[in-house]
This record gives structure tokens, sequence and C-alpha cells, in this order.
């Protein structure tokens, strides 16, 4: 394999776009990284994408519990990413049981809505009405006074 | 005529005669009440846990008990209501008798021995109290009642401290009563005290049960809302928490609340209320024992409208700018119209007096004013009549006094909307002691059948020309009563109408010995005190066009009595119709925060307490017209509330005696001989209140007043 094709590899492609994302240094020290991208690269199984470009990997010669990963397309919240696996993947990234995205489709109800990656530590994080972070701020006025109108 | 109001007299006459509404007379020979009237000749003699009691015949075993000092518990007997006997609570032993027995429901035999501690008892009031919590809910934490249910007290002192219930509990579906009474129907024990009360007091057959046993539900039928005036009384009423009230839900605990005796000032009546106050805040309203006024019951406005109290605030003083009105310092608002008033000539300085100005407000406006040089004052609401006899603008009956009535005529009035607590008295007089109710004026449903005379003038001018068949209905009555409404006194042809009344009154024999059946019912708390104290326009006053107009808690005044080009000075506590055609605005306070009087329609002085404290700048109102007078260089006398009540009690001696009725004379018909007969239109008389939800600054801006209104209308 030439240098060239190397760095046009996907995964090549992938591994230095998600290593500039979160700071090379973070990367290295982050377990995470090294064992998705190197320990497990080979040899392993793509078991699914799901609609927003996850991808489902399994290796059977892996530790037991630590056979299945996720590589999630979407980098820019890659330390919240997890809450964003929508449920029809989530009894399989877990161990819960061995449905894939596509078998758990059908059980999924009619009122289902798609899944996001939860706001909490961010901007639009939610704030209660009491809260002093609320934009409108709570009126502790024990009555409301006559404005002149 | 005078022995009419001595309440030892009215004690004896109430016990002599039997309704189904009036609890057993308290006059007793026992060791806990002393009793200037002489014992009933018709008592007889039972025993107690073993002491002896006299008690009157025909009354219930649980009243022996009572006499005795010993407490019954009962959740559905209610003095004031037809006995049920449902709730089993009050089981006693009776000697001889084979079972407990429902004390509420038993009459009192000559020399039965009852019992109430033996183990029996304590097993019978265990055994119900299980029977009760087995289908109550468990959550007396997140309930309303908790810290005044009676179950809870109950199930303490009587209960058992153990159950044998293992079973799931039933579970009811919630009522919709509307926006004023909350139910979580899970907790109800069927002691259908509400029930009673709709049919018997409220008198809308609206709550009913339904199903037997574990099955029974109260509720409305077919959906709909409790449609009563009154509705907000089931809320104590009930003994637990099925019914409480919607607007207060979760806002405070009844062990936080701080309670102030004070006076109602929603309508005429001057009902006796609790406020419930927790720090600055008014929390709830409740009523107070009262038998001369309001029994234990208070109308929904009365008990609703304190959310008014929190709203539209006048908080600064206020004047008029370029872009409105704009928050000024004291010395500026009192500058402004210190310069108006300089510009003013005597009579053209008015003060009008509004529904809910206090005694004490009006007598320093009136010192004010005649230390101005004008006479030109009056009373919103009330403009053509003189005031010179107090008997001629009072309920002189009493309140009490309507009950012994047995021929009403109703006149421009519509007492359900304007009194509801009252038009419960006139549905008692109705349906238990047999009073015939007739109407002059827009047709009623009065909740009661209400005879419909004709609309106007001129069934009035048939009645008192004696062809008409009621006049004879009047004449033939001992105790035949006429009850004028605030919306003829308030008409163009009042004075005109008023005599007529007079007249009919003279004929028709409604002022006789001992009895005074001519009433007047206002539609205002401030309106007597205004009467009595004379603030009306003096003859010169009556042509004179005013050029500076103080408003005191006015805001339903006639535009004609303030002209366009007028310095309008508003005094009070709302942001209403009369703040928002001021020119400066002072702000005072509003009547659960002041110490006041306020007379009502029977001519009662009655004082409110402050329950919490002026908000923002606002002061109480005499005290801002006593301020008032140092600016315009016409000081007022006193300093201080015992200075400005002295001064009242100067003017009108009754305002010191409070919480009685003084009596009032009849002048015969003579009290507007001197006036010429007016001319009569055909205008159909009609209530002064069109919306019993808002009459006042107070109840229209309250949300819940607002709410009730919307939901009437649909």
């Amino acid at each position: 394999m030439s240098v060239s094709k190397f760095a046009n590899a996907p995964l090549t492609r992938y591994i230095a776009k998600d290593a500039s994302k979160g700071g090379i240094i973070n990367k290295i020290v982050d377990g995470n990284f090294f064992a998705s991208h190197v320990l497990k690269s080979s040899p392993r199984t793509l078991v699914g994408t799901d609609d927003k470009g996850n991808q489902y990997y399994e290796s059977m010669t892996s530790q037991l519990g630590r056979h299945r990963w996720v590589l999630y397309s979407d980098h820019d919240d890659y330390v919240d990413a997890p809450t964003g696996i929508p449920p029809e993947w989530h009894g399989w990234i877990n161990h819960i049981n061995d449905f894939t995205g596509p078998e758990m489709e059908a059980t999924k109800p009619f009122y289902a809505i798609p899944a996001t990656v939860t706001k909490t530590g961010t901007p639009d994080a939610y704030k209660p009405k009491g809260s002093w972070k609320h934009p409108a701020k709570r009126s502790w006025g024990k009555y409301t006074s006559f404005c002149g109108v | 005529m005078f022995g009419r109001f001595s309440s030892a007299a009215r004690t004896l006459t109430r016990a002599s005669t039997s309704r189904v509404f009036v609890p057993p007379p308290q006059v007793v020979v026992g060791a806990k009440f002393f009793s200037s009237t002489p014992p009933p000749v018709d008592t007889i003699t039972v025993t107690v846990d073993g002491s002896p009691v006299e008690i009157p015949k025909g009354s219930t075993v649980l009243h022996a008990c009572e006499t005795a000092g010993v407490e019954i518990p009962r959740f559905c007997y209610h003095q004031r209501l037809s006995i049920a006997g449902n709730c089993r609570m009050c089981l006693v032993e009776v000697e001889k008798a084979p079972k407990p027995v429902a004390s509420c429901a038993m009459p009192a035999m000559p020399n039965m021995n009852i019992k109430t501690t033996t183990p029996l008892v304590k097993k019978a009031r265990e055994g119900v109290m299980e029977f009760l919590l087995a289908n109550h809910p468990l959550d007396c934490p997140i309930c309303d009642q908790g810290g005044e249910c009676d179950l809870q007290d109950q199930a303490m002192v009587f209960g058992s401290d153990r159950g044998r219930f293992v079973e799931t509990k039933r579970g009811v579906e919630d009522k919709e009563l509307g926006p004023l009474v909350k139910t979580v129907m899970t907790r109800c024990i069927h002691c259908t005290r509400c029930v009673r009360f709709a049919k018997e007091v409220a008198g809308v057959e609206d709550l009913g049960t339904t199903g037997r046993g574990r099955d029974t539900e109260i509720g409305t039928y077919v959906s709909k809302l409790f449609r009563s005036e009154m509705s907000g009384n089931v809320i104590d009423l009930c003994p637990v928490g099925a019914l409480t009230s919607k607007p207060y839900a979760f806002t405070a605990r009844s062990w936080e609340l701080k309670k102030t005796e004070s006076v109602d000032v929603s309508d005429a009546l001057g009902s006796n209320i609790l406020v419930d106050t927790k720090g600055t805040e008014v929390m709830r309203i409740t009523p107070r024992l009262n038998e001369e006024i309001n029994e234990e019951w208070i109308s929904d406005k009365a008990r609703f409208q304190y959310d008014g109290l929190k709203r539209q605030r006048i908080d600064v003083p206020m004047a008029k700018a370029a872009g409105g009105l704009a928050a000024v310092s004291w010395e500026e608002a009192f500058e402004k119209i210190a310069e108006a008033v300089s510009k003013a000539s005597k009579d053209e300085i008015k003060g009008i007096a509004g529904k809910l100005a206090d005694a004490e407000s009006i007598v320093a406006m009136k010192d004010l004013l005649n230390r101005l040089g004008s006479g030109n004052h009056m009373c919103e609401g009330f403009p053509t009549l003189g005031a010179d006899i107090r008997s001629s603008y009072l309920m002189n009956s009493s309140i009490v006094g309507v009950e012994d009535a047995d021929a009403i005529l109703l006149v421009g009035t519509n007492p359900r909307v304007e009194a509801p607590v009252l038009n419960a008295r006139l549905r008692r007089a109705c349906l238990s002691t047999g009073a015939t109710v007739a109407n002059v004026g827009s047709p009623l449903n009065l909740t009661f059948p209400v005879e419909e005379l004709g609309m106007g003038a001129a069934t009035l001018k048939e009645l008192d020309a004696q062809s008409h068949p009621f006049f004879k209905t009047m004449k033939e009555a001992a105790n035949p009563m006429i009850v004028v409404g605030a919306g003829l006194v308030g008409r163009e042809d009042g004075l005109a109408l008023l005599q007529t009344l007079h007249s009919l009154a003279e004929k028709t024999g409604v002022v006789g010995e001992g009895w005074n059946g001519f009433n007047m019912l206002h539609d205002s708390a401030g309106r007597v005190a205004g009467l009595d104290l004379g603030f009306l326009p003096s003859e010169s006053a009556k042509k004179a066009a005013a050029k500076v107009v103080f408003l005191l808690n006015s805001d339903d005044f006639d535009e004609a009595d303030v002209p366009a080009d007028a310095f309008v000075v508003y005094v009070g506590s709302h942001g209403d119709k009369g703040a928002t055609r001021a020119d400066v605005i002072l702000p005072g306070a509003a009547y659960t925060e002041k110490s006041s009087t306020y007379v009502n329609t029977e001519g009662r002085p009655q004082r409110t307490k402050a329950a919490v404290a002026p908000i923002g700048q606002a002061r109480d109102d005499w005290t801002i017209v006593r301020a008032l007078s140092e600016v315009l260089g016409a000081s007022l006398p006193y300093d201080d509330l015992n200075a400005v009540r002295a001064r009242l009690a100067e003017v009108a001696p009754h305002m010191e005696r409070t919480t009685e009725v003084e009596p009032s004379t009849w002048l015969n018909g003579s009290t507007y001989a001197h006036i010429p007969a007016g001319t009569t239109s055909d205008a159909p008389f009609t209530s002064s209140v069109a919306n019993f939800y808002m009459t006042d600054a107070v109840s229209r801006a309250s949300v819940t007043m607002a709410k009730c209104t919307s939901t009437k209308l649909t």
C-alpha cells in the first residue's frame, strides 16, 4: 500500500478527522480512540449503519463485552454522542439483545420521534422557569402594579 | 318597633317556631351556658354519661350530648343542613337499644340513658373509621385539606391504630364543577353535605349521588358546572379534601396562615370574613360566623375576589404627563392638586364617594370639602335622593327579619346577584314559612318561586291604587315587606318611584307596631356610611359645575358628575375607570390593608382589620385626605385613627357602636311629603348589578372572577 493510497483511504481520513476534532493529545490519551481505531481495526464486521451515519461494528475476537462499538458520524459531539444512538440500536450496542437496528425497526411505536443528542451542558440546555439562567427572570413580586393605561 | 332589634326577643320568637333549616335552639339549662331567657316549658331530661341534662323536646341525642359538653364525632351532620344520618360516625350507646344508634338522627326521649364512653361506642367508631379509610387515598401530604381535615382529626382521636384493609382502593373520576371548586373524588366519603347544601341553601339541584355502596359517586349526573353564587361554601362544608378551592390549590398550608377577622365589602351585607394571610400576601378568604348577617356562608365574590388585591394595584402617586400617567412623589402630586384647587371656587370642588369608600375617609373628605367652603359631595349611584331620614335608605327589617316576612315585594332588585347570602334567607322565608314573594321588574330566577307582577312603574302605580290583586296579599299579611333595589334608586325617576313605594308601604301596613318592612338593598359596601355622614350635595352645590373632582374609591361614577374639563384626583387602591380618568392618583389601601368602618345595608357599622400592610407607597385613605388638607390650607383636626373615629362618632353617633343596629324612625309617609310628585318613565326596572362576578374595582381586577364571568357566558 502506497502512502498516498493510505492517506486517501476512507478509514484513514476518518481517523485523521476524528483526531483533529478533539485535539491530537486528547485523542491519544483517550483509550477509546486507540481501541476503536487501532486495536480493533481488524478483523471486524460492519453490522450496520443508522440514519445518521453512525457505524456499528462487531469483532468476535475481542474481549466479550467489548466486542461491539460504534463510530460516530458526527464528530462535533464526540463526547455526548452516545445519547444520539437511536432506540433501535440501543439494545444491540448495550448487549441487551442481539437484534440490530433494522431488525428492531418494526417494533418502533407510531409516536416515536427521531433520537437527538442531549443538550445538557450546551447553551441550548433546558432551564426551568425558576432558574437563574432562564432568560425570563421569574418575578417574585407579590402584586402587579397599575401602569397608567 | 324597637323590640324587633332586641336579640333576646328574637331568640324567643325563633325558638317558638319550628323551621326545617334552623338549628335546635341553644336555650339550655346546663353548666355550659348562661342564658338571660327563661328555659322553654317543653323540656325533657336525659342522662349523658351519668349526668342529667335538660334539653328541649324534639332535640336529637347528638344535641343532648352537645349540651352535656360531650363531643360526638360526625361527618354528615351539619347544624344548618337537613339530617342525613349516613356516615354513622356519631354512633352512641343508648340503654335498652339493641344496637348503637346514630345520635344525629335519633330523637331524644325522656329519661334516655346515653353512653358515649363505653367499649361498644369505641369499637363502633373505630369500625366506621376503618371502613371510611379503606377507600380513602393516603394523599394527605399533597391534599389541600391537610391540617384542617375532619377525617384526619377524627381518625387521630377516634380511629384505630391499625387496619385490616388489603385490597385495592376504589378509583373515582374527578368532576368538573367550574373555576372555583376543585374536586378529587377518590377522597369523598359520601357525607352528602354538598348535595344537601346545593339543594337546601343554594337552591340549585345540580349535585346528587349516583350508584350504591362502593360505586356511590357524588356528581352532577350529566357533566355540568355548579351554577350558584354561593358554590364556594361547599369547600368549607366538605369534611375531607374532596372539594377544595381551585384558586387556593397548593398555595399554602392551613397552619402557615395568619387569620384576621374582617368584613367583606363585595356587597352591601357586610358579611363577616376571615382573611388568611401568609407573609404579605392574602392567601384566601373564608367566612366567619355571624348569625345576624351571613350565618356561616359568604358569596363566591367575597370568597374568591382576593386575587384582585394583587393585580392593577396603585402603589405610587401618579400624575398625568405627556405620555400618560407617570409616577411622581407625594409632594409633586399634592402641589398639582393645590394648584388646581386654588383655581376653583368653593362649590366647584367636588367629592364623590365610591363603592369601596370607608367611613373614615368619607368623613375626612367631607370635613376637608366643608372647610374649603364646598358642599359639593355625593355618593356614587345615589343621585337624586335625600338621606335626611335614615329609615328611608336602610334595610329596616334587618337581615334576620327577612325570615319573619310573609309577603315580600321585590322592586327593581335581584337579590341573587346583589346579595346572594340574603337571597338564601329569602329562599328560606319562602320555602319554610311559606312567604309569598313577588317581583316588579325584569323577570328573576331566584331559586324559589317568585310571582312576576310586571316590569315597571305602571305596575307599581296599580299596586298603589289598590287595583292589583297582590295589594290584597300584602294588606292581609302579618309582616309584609318591600325590598327596593339600588337599581331603582339610581334611576332618573327614582324619587317619584320611592314616593309611590312609601305611599304603598303606608297603605299595606308595611310599617306597623314592632315591624318595619321597608327595606332598601344597596349594592355597595360604602353607600350607607356615606349617607349616614350626609355625603350629599348641598342645595347650592347641586347647580355648580365641578372644576376639581376628588374620586374617593369611585370607579362607577356617572359621566355627567365628572365634567370633561375637570381636574380629577383619584384616591384608591386599583387602576380602574376612576384612575384612568384621573389627572392625579393617590395610592390608597385596599380593604384587607386598613382598619376601617363600613356600614352595611341594615345600618350596622362594622370594622375591618388590617390583615397585611398597604403595598408600595399606599396609605390609609383617610390619612391621604388628612395630608392633603395640610397642603390645601384647611388642616383637619385629627391625627390618628382614634381621633378620626371620635369625629365619626360626633357626626354619626351610631358609628361608635359597631356590630349593633341602631333603630331608625319611620315618618309615616312624610319622608318625601315636602317634595312635589315627579313623573315616572316606562323603562322596566332592572337590577344595578349586571354581572355578579364583577361589580367593583377589586372584583374587576380579579382573574378568578374573570374566569367565572367567561364560564357563566358559555
